[in-house]
């Protein structure tokens, strides 16, 4: 295992950082949540970031907190699709299947939650006079988020990244063969 | 925006503690909050237009505001990045039902292989070869699935093709094991038509 450090992946996976914020963005529209300042991606950390206020239902600010999730997994999976099956199944790729194989990877190895993310949640619902049920919700996706952050050190993001940009051509193709 | 002392979060005017580690703000910037202090806005007031604020959330904004700023407006750069992306993946989609026609070709070959239906295992490698004509595993595929249905010249063609190239050693044993037998099949005709 090889260690690179995250400024230099952040950068060569910018497009993943941008679609992050953006999911976080489309589910403040959608749950009607204020939003003062977004910064799409910049040399740093956070390299990027929404800030919104404080949604009234619990269960609202862990959509928006897990929205990436859904959204950058979606978004990266249908992105690489067409790329993936020249680039990996049979080595022939042309430039455009691998712009569009390392677009989607971007895409995909952002899509899990940032610490950041995960601390608002817990706080949200934890601190606040949240249901049980939420509260519930929350620790094992917090846990997750966290498992996602630390496995990262392995490249569980690269891995996972990978995985959802093969796994629609590979559903097709199980289905259809 | 108050920025929090300890992690730099950017607060709203509104938050009296930090909204990401709970940090008092008020402290810091030497403002402290007493029970005579007045309120610099009414507390049921819009920070933003005055009007009468929704009731339940942290950040007093009325529902004209808060709807109008969870409408954030997405950048003209990221929208006409995002146009070009969405265009070239029209482009490749239009594309895809070949390749994924390919793969599929390729699982059946791989199947029919395995259950020893060499015939149709070359059918299904043609129509890989004819999408992906250059991939090694595929045309060293086709030449063993040539071999074992009986056709040993197009074998050799393929097997020809894959002369230098980097393969996996599985692959590569198993292609030596069929040049063998295509090679003894040889020595054992040559004589014979040779003799003639």
């Amino acid at each position: 295992m090889f260690f690179i450090p995250g400024i230099l992946i952040t950068i060569a996976t910018f497009p993943g950082v941008i679609v992050h914020e953006i999911a976080h963005l489309l589910f403040c529209r959608i749950f009607r949540v204020a939003v003062f300042e977004v910064c799409y991606f910049r040399f740093g950390n956070p390299s990027g970031y929404v800030v919104h206020e404080r949604p009234r239902n619990p269960i609202h600010h862990i959509m928006i907190g897990i929205g990436p999730f859904i959204l950058n997994s979606v978004v990266g999976a249908v992105i690489a699709a067409p790329g993936v099956i020249p680039v990996i199944k049979f080595e022939a790729g042309s430039g455009l299947d691998y712009f569009l194989v390392w677009l989607g990877v971007s895409i995909a190895m952002h899509a899990f939650p940032s610490t950041g993310d995960a601390k608002s949640i817990w706080q949200a619902t934890w601190s606040g006079e949240a249901p049980i049920l939420a509260k519930l919700v929350t620790v094992p996706i917090v846990a997750l988020i966290y498992v996602g952050a630390v496995g990262s050190f392995v490249w569980l993001d690269l891995i996972y990244g990978v995985g959802i940009s093969m796994l629609l051509p590979v559903l097709l193709v199980r289905a259809l063969a | 925006m108050k920025q929090c002392p300890k992690c730099d979060y950017p607060n709203l005017d509104a938050y009296s503690s930090c909204y990401k580690c709970q940090t008092p703000l008020d402290a810091q910037s030497g403002a402290v909050a007493t029970a005579s202090s007045p309120p610099a806005q009414a507390a049921d007031a819009c920070s933003k237009c005055g009007a009468h604020a929704e009731e339940g959330y942290a950040a007093p904004l009325c529902a004209h505001c808060r709807t109008s700023l969870s409408k954030w407006d997405i950048p003209k750069w990221v929208l006409a990045s995002s146009f070009f992306v969405f265009l070239v993946v029209c482009y490749a989609i239009s594309h895809f039902p070949a390749t994924l026609n390919a793969d599929i070709a390729y699982e059946r070959g791989g199947r029919a292989e395995a259950a020893g239906d060499y015939a149709r295992a070359v059918s299904e490698y043609r129509k890989v070869i004819d999408r992906f004509p250059d991939c090694t595993e595929v045309i060293a595929r086709l030449g063993i699935s040539y071999y074992h249905s009986g056709d040993i010249g197009h074998a050799i063609e393929c097997l020809g093709r894959l002369d230098g190239r980097e393969m996996s050693d599985d692959l590569m044993r198993e292609l030596d094991s069929v040049v063998d037998e295509i090679d003894k099949k040889m020595g054992n005709a040559r004589p014979a038509g040779g003799g003639n």
